[in-house]
């Protein structure tokens, strides 16, 4: 991911609150973010989600004869 | 190669204008930081880490603007509607404008047109110019009748009931030259500064050939017209101001709705 696509995607999870911003630096042009309560419940959701649709993909044989 | 690189940095930098100025004022040090990062830990060569960072500001620019325009009209969503049908309202308008604008311009060839078309027939069976045009005086300037002229050949007046400054107008050779290929035109002659004339030219061949022209000022069409634009402009201005007030208030309306849960 280029460095424009992942500030843009950082912006709009802060906006979402997903991540927050530590507070934490050691150089002033650097800046650390953090997983918050609410992004990790949803990072959870979309993980069961993302395994779901894995599942009824093998279950429906949708993945023979895909080589990785 | 050093330099080259210093050089698509610094290209690189003034390229980061292409985010939106929220984005760009936010993150701009860090987009930055993280690409000398990137830089320094590059993995691909040169050429494929330029082409990859390049290709991400394009992409991610164009992406960071949709997104928000998106936004704005989220925000302000009575405003977008606004402006959509301000601008279609805008082109029908003007289409209309213009279609009323070309009839009053055509109406203006009449009765040219068919006084040309008589005129032209009368000569070409024989009849004398100067005998079957009617003695008459339109003062180009000042009259609103319309007039006809007779010229030979070369261009030269040999009969008319129209004048500007007690001569006949004489028809610049390239027009002649025209109508005597062509057969008849239809134009906007302006013989003066400021004296505008609907024409219709015919050429008439046989014993008397030459051209008839048939004129007729444009002062009417022309106050008909200014009108026209007035009135367009100033309902134009009207819808304008009713479209910004009205997405305005329903914008109000919808900020000050209580939000049911």
């Amino acid at each position: 991911m280029g460095p424009g696509t992942l500030y843009g995607s950082l912006d709009r999870m802060l906006g979402s609150g997903l991540v927050e911003e530590t507070g934490a630096t050691d150089d002033e042009r650097r800046r650390y973010y953090r997983v918050t309560g609410f992004g990790r419940k949803v990072l959870a959701a979309e993980v069961a989600r993302l395994r779901a649709a894995l599942a009824t993909a093998r279950h429906k044989g949708v993945l023979e004869g895909a080589h990785s | 190669m050093k330099g080259l690189s210093a050089l698509l940095f610094s290209f690189y930098k003034r390229a980061l204008l292409l985010y939106p100025a929220r984005l760009r004022q936010e993150y701009g040090q860090q987009i930055l930081q993280t690409f000398r990062d990137a830089r320094d830990d590059r993995k691909n060569g040169t050429a494929g880490f330029w082409l990859e960072m390049y290709k991400d500001l394009l992409k991610s620019s164009c992406m960071e603007q949709m997104h928000m325009l998106r936004e704005h009209v989220m925000k302000q969503p009575m405003f977008f509607y606004a402006l959509t049908l301000g601008l279609i309202l805008t082109v029908l308008g003007g289409t209309a404008t213009l279609t009323l604008q070309q009839m009053l311009r055509r109406e203006a060839n009449q009765p040219q047109a068919e006084m040309a078309n008589f005129y032209a027939s009368e000569i070409a069976t024989g009849a004398a110019p100067d005998e079957s045009i009617p003695p008459g005086y339109v003062d180009l300037e000042r009259n609103l009748e319309p007039f006809v002229v007779f010229y030979n050949e070369q261009g030269k007046p040999e009969a008319s009931t129209g004048y500007i400054d007690q001569s006949i107008p004489i028809l610049p050779p390239g027009v002649v030259d025209y109508i005597r290929s062509h057969g008849s035109d239809t134009f906007t002659w302006e013989p003066r500064t400021a004296v505008r004339i609907a024409v219709v030219a015919q050429r008439v061949t046989g014993s008397h050939a030459g051209i008839v022209l048939a004129g007729r000022s444009l002062r009417l069409v022309q106050r008909d017209e200014s009108i026209l634009y007035r009135i367009a402009f100033f309902g134009w201005l009207i819808l304008v101001v009713l479209l910004i007030a009205g997405a305005a208030l329903l914008n109000r309306a919808q900020r000050m709705r209580p939000v049911v849960t």
